[in-house]
């Protein structure tokens, strides 16, 4: 396991950092959530662009106690992979309804701290017309004008003008406002239920047009079975701490209506 | 007004008494969402025994109803589809696929070593009865999508 040189405690989570963290340009996050679309979409850009895992995120209170072990080593559950420019949030154990808050609050002072420059948020929007096919949009959300200037630049997405947000991505982009921190959600419409690999690949291509680098999304369409059926048991347990957390109020109109 | 020590002590543990109310308060929330966490895991965990037990895992399925009809897709990624088994009753459907191990084999990697998963099977009880006779599927990649008449 790699040996931890300095720690950081934000709300319950220890942030610990195996390597200098730097200052990311960029932080996604790929938290559990609607067709794990945030998820298959960070896993693929830790591969394609071959980044090392440098922080491990643990909580005693709020998350499993749980090691992954991957290629013998054993890791964080939860982890950030960076390569100084990019980096990247994932976790293999979906996070549990106490832990949501203090988790999300706790991400995005993290980053305030390291001088992150845009926060992504990547999800899924539950959509059954997903199951008859075609291309999935794209939407976007922001918590600042400056990032809404620059949402409006990026071709192909266009603004969720009316909704309900439920879960961490709706505390981070609250707390991110507080924060003066700059946060893209980027929504894509997936399976309601399914594993998404096609709605993960349309994520990966915006997130390439955001960074100009160029990232390959052949193989993500490729493997889509195989990312499946790896997911399946993922995609049960994120159902199931997502109706917890009250996810069913992202499928009614808000109150009010312009 | 003059110095009344009964009164100060009662305040006192009038204050005394609201704290501990509210402490209390807050200690069963956290023990309500602590019991929550602890349910859920152990949901997880039978889930995981019976797969492991069985060599059964049961599909995803999102399931709606569109006008007069209800929808149910099952998503069966790694199943081979000449074995695929679906039968529709009138409240549920059924559907059984064998697993072509080389895939789950492929997609669990090394994990795989410890299991023997070799078979989709699902029951699911759907939310209006339906006319079996009007069941139609058909599959699209790893996606079958059935639909049948509702009953009236």
């Amino acid at each position: 396991m790699k040996r931890v040189i300095v720690e950081e405690e934000i709300n319950g989570f220890e942030f610990r950092e195996f390597e200098e963290f730097g200052r990311p340009k960029y932080l996604i996050l790929g938290l559990p959530d609607v067709g794990l679309v945030g998820t298959i979409s960070a896993a693929h850009l830790v591969r394609t662009l071959n980044l090392n895992d440098v922080v491990g995120v643990e909580s005693y209170t709020f998350l499993p106690p749980v090691v992954v072990i991957s290629n013998g080593e054993p890791k964080y559950p939860m982890r950030i992979y960076s390569n100084g420019e990019i980096a990247i949030l994932v976790t293999d154990v979906p996070v549990n309804t106490p832990g949501i808050a203090p988790l999300a609050s706790a991400i995005v002072e993290y980053a305030r701290r390291k001088g992150v420059d845009l926060i992504i948020s990547v999800t899924g929007l539950g959509s059954p017309r997903r199951l008859k096919g075609g291309s999935p949009s794209v939407y976007w959300l922001v918590s600042d004008p400056e990032t809404e200037k620059f949402a409006k630049e990026i071709k192909g997405i266009e603004k969720l003008n009316e909704g309900i947000l439920v879960g961490p991505y709706a505390i981070i982009l609250k707390e991110a406002a507080r924060r003066y921190i700059r946060n893209l959600v980027i929504m894509v419409e997936s399976y309601p239920e399914f594993p998404d690999p096609e709605a993960a690949a349309e994520a990966v291509k915006i997130f390439s047009k955001i960074s100009n680098i160029e990232i390959d999304i052949s193989k993500l369409l490729e493997e889509a079975e195989t990312i499946k059926l790896r997911l399946n048991s993922l995609m049960k347990e994120t159902k199931e701490t997502l109706a917890r957390m009250g996810k069913g109020f992202e499928y009614r109109p808000p109150l009010i209506y312009s | 007004m003059s110095w009344d020590p009964f009164k100060i002590i009662e305040d006192m543990l009038r204050n005394m008494r609201k704290r501990m109310q509210e402490t209390e308060r807050l200690m069963d929330e956290m023990l309500q969402n602590f019991l929550g966490s602890e349910r859920t895991y152990e949901r997880f965990y039978e889930k995981a025994m019976e797969t492991l037990k069985s060599g059964k895992e049961e599909p995803l399925a999102s399931i709606y109803e569109e006008g007069e009809y209800v929808i149910i897709a099952v998503s069966v990624p790694g199943a081979k589809r000449e074995t695929l088994d679906i039968k529709v009753f009138e409240d549920k459907v059924e559907i059984i696929a064998s697993l072509d191990t080389r895939k789950v084999s492929r997609a669990w990697g090394y994990s795989y070593r410890h299991l023997t998963l070799r078979e989709y099977r699902g029951l699911y009880p759907l939310p209006s009865r339906v006319d079996p006779s009007t069941a139609r599927y058909e599959v699209k990649g790893d996606l079958v999508l059935i639909r049948a008449k509702k009953k009236y």
